[in-house]
């Protein structure tokens, strides 16, 4: 729900709310006043008739100059005064109708008379309607007029909130350029823009310092291996070596190569995370498959392992061809890996997903633990872990699927490209 | 070959040296971002080999100024930063090579021989090794009157031993130089074994003494 949709319907709730509250107030409160009034008149009448009677003596003749529904019966027994709602039906109609009357007893020259007056209280409940219905129409207009301005002012009022919120959506943390709104009139948006600004200038610089460390925390690192790795080839020209020490410089070459390049995965894996990598444009993996393919498959013949490929031509997938590069190599290499002795590898491309699957021996490893750093199998220890590990980075960077199964002795790895 | 190196870590540089020397090169060295500067505005080398991240400065302007310069000199980038950014803008400055640090003292040699190789305009381009005879251009083999006929990988397998001649040269610098540093090294061991066996063959078969030696459990040697 938006912002503006919501503030609408509250909006409009509480119009709804103060309709019908009000509409019901002012109907019990009119209604009151005109029952009132009614009565009122009745007592206004009654007064007329006793002022009559004192200043004639008998009483008058013309009802209707006084009342519309007047009449006097004359009592034998003094009767008290009364006030009552009654129902009559009008036969014309045929429609019962609301009456108040009021009957009091009075003296006059010509004996004890019970004078009786009754007002047709729907005349009155009539008017009530009426009154309540205009009154209805008006709120109601009222509403939709202050609906709609309430709408579309909002509208505009908020207009530098959604450009704001627009430009923020196109923040990228690696970029160079640092975030410019534009300018807004309004106090609250100003000073939300400029927080934006200065938190985004912060995060920027935060992360421009942190590639720099890890950058140079590498290089710091790669310096020295590259200070062992050269003094000991050096060491291995010696002319005088013994078998025993050669074989142990070329032990320890192994552990610098090794050390290094869990250094390097280590730092790939950060700067995907940093997200360093960005697709720019859409490459042709169906031919970096083929070209990859091709460079191993000597290696995969020699091997003793049947490759079988279904790729589809020319499938574009956007991804940053460095890591199309590192996610093929971690996969085949995977395959041919820990493919068993005169195995099978079936790699298969559509424009949905590319599927490498291998023969071998089963996972020692829960499934879920594989994609996890520094989880490797057991009997396997040449490897650092660390390549299934970047393979789950880069597709949740690229928002690739990735699933992982093993049946019947093959290894099935799966990415998917499209998982919207 | 007079070359400049341009390191400021003083034990690796100090390694790079002696190697140098021993493949008996003329060679000097500088620590510093000025007194690079220095080196390449007044004298020529054949190759620079210049690191990214140096005190004061970045290799990558010394890169900038030597093409200002106009000059013919080769240059090989060797930087612990294999941030491909930094790869590709130092290769698009127009440096030669780009080597990611740590490397095989032997690989910086092949990518030197080779980028040297290429800057000798109009020179012999040929290059003996014993009754060897390697036309680098046209990627020929000839032993005496016989052309020998290689696949791709044999043809680079046979360039990295002879551009590393009577060196020990480790299995794992070559399989990294023939498939690169992503291939997982045990399987590469192997096919490695099989490809030097092939080269070997195809060599003495035609007459050609077997240069190549083994050094047990490490590696070869290209020796006579």
């Amino acid at each position: 729900m938006t912002l503006l949709s919501k503030a609408t319907w509250l909006f409009f709730a509480a119009c709804l709310i103060a309709l019908i509250v009000s509409g019901i107030g002012g109907y019990v409160f009119l209604q009151k006043i005109m029952d009132e009034e009614a009565t009122e008149q009745l007592a206004h009448e009654h007064q007329q008739v006793i002022n009559f009677v004192e200043q004639t003596g008998v009483l008058p003749e013309r009802w209707f100059s006084i009342s519309d529904s007047l009449w006097a019966i004359p009592m034998q027994t003094v009767v008290p005064i009364q006030l009552f709602d009654t129902t009559l039906t009008n036969r014309a109609e045929n429609e019962s109708l609301m009456y108040r009357q009021l009957s009091f007893g009075i003296d006059t020259q010509l004996g004890y008379y019970q004078v009786n007056i009754r007002k047709a209280l729907y005349k009155v409940h009539d008017l009530t309607k009426a009154l309540l219905l205009a009154f209805s129409v008006l709120i109601l207009l009222l509403v939709g007029i202050l609906f709609w301005v309430n709408y579309s002012l909002s509208r505009n009022l908020w207009q530098p909130f959604y450009q704001t919120l627009a430009k923020l959506k196109t923040f990228k943390i690696s970029e160079d350029e640092a975030l410019h709104f534009a300018p807004t009139e309004i106090v609250e948006f100003k000073t939300l823009q400029t927080t934006l600004e200065q938190l985004t200038q912060k995060v920027r610089q935060d992360y421009i310092s942190l590639k720099t460390f890890t950058e140079n925390a590498s290089h710091e690192l790669q310096t020295p291996l590259a200070v062992i790795g050269a003094n000991l080839e050096q060491l291995l020209q010696a002319a005088n070596l013994t078998q025993t020490q050669v074989e142990q410089i070329d032990s320890l070459l192994d552990v610098v190569r090794r050390i290094s390049k869990m250094n390097q995965a280590l730092l790939l894996l950060t700067k995907i995370e940093n997200r360093q990598y960005e697709a720019h444009e859409s490459i042709d993996f169906s031919e970096l498959v083929e070209d990859k393919l091709n460079l191993w498959e000597a290696l995969i013949q020699h091997k003793g392992i049947k490759l079988t490929t279904h790729i589809t031509p020319h499938v574009h997938i956007p991804i940053n061809p460095f890591l199309a590069d590192v996610l093929l190599n971690n996969l085949l290499n995977n395959a041919i890996k820990h493919n068993s002795k005169t195995g099978k590898i079936e790699v298969e491309l559509t424009s949905q997903a590319f599927t490498v699957r291998n023969t071998g021996a089963p996972p020692t490893l829960p499934i879920e633990q594989l994609w996890e750093r520094f989880s490797k199998d057991s009997i396997r220890n040449d490897s650092a872990g660390l390549g299934l590990a970047l393979v789950k980075q880069i597709c949740e960077t690229n928002l690739f699927g990735y699933t992982y199964t093993f049946n019947d002795g093959w290894h099935t790895l799966k990415i998917v490209f499209n998982i919207y | 070959m007079k070359i400049l190196l341009i390191e400021d870590e003083v034990s690796l540089a100090a390694a790079i040296l002696t190697f140098l020397k021993s493949e008996s090169h003329v060679c000097e060295w500088v620590s510093d971002f000025p007194s690079a500067q220095e080196k390449i505005s007044l004298y020529n080398y054949d190759c620079v080999l210049v690191d990214i991240m140096l005190p004061k400065g970045s290799g990558l302007q010394l890169v900038e100024q030597l093409k200002t310069q106009g000059s013919e000199t080769g240059i090989i980038i060797i930087s612990a930063k294999n941030a491909l950014d930094d790869k590709v803008k130092g290769l698009d400055l127009g440096a030669d090579d780009y080597l990611a640090k740590p490397f095989h003292l032997s690989e910086l040699n092949a990518r030197l021989k080779s980028v040297l190789r290429r800057r000798q305009f109009g020179g012999n381009r040929e290059i003996h090794f014993g009754e060897l005879k390697i036309l680098p251009d046209s990627k020929e083999v000839w032993v005496g009157e016989h052309s020998i006929v290689m696949t791709r990988k044999e043809y680079d397998l046979l360039m990295y031993l002879i551009a590393n001649p009577n060196r020990v040269l480790t299995k794992t610098a070559i399989s990294e130089h023939l498939y690169g540093d992503q291939i997982d090294q045990t399987d590469s061991f192997d096919f490695l074994y099989s490809q030097v066996k092939n080269v070997r063959k195809k060599l003495t078969e035609n007459g050609c003494p077997d240069y190549i030696q083994t050094v047990y459990g490490v590696g070869y040697k290209f020796t006579k």
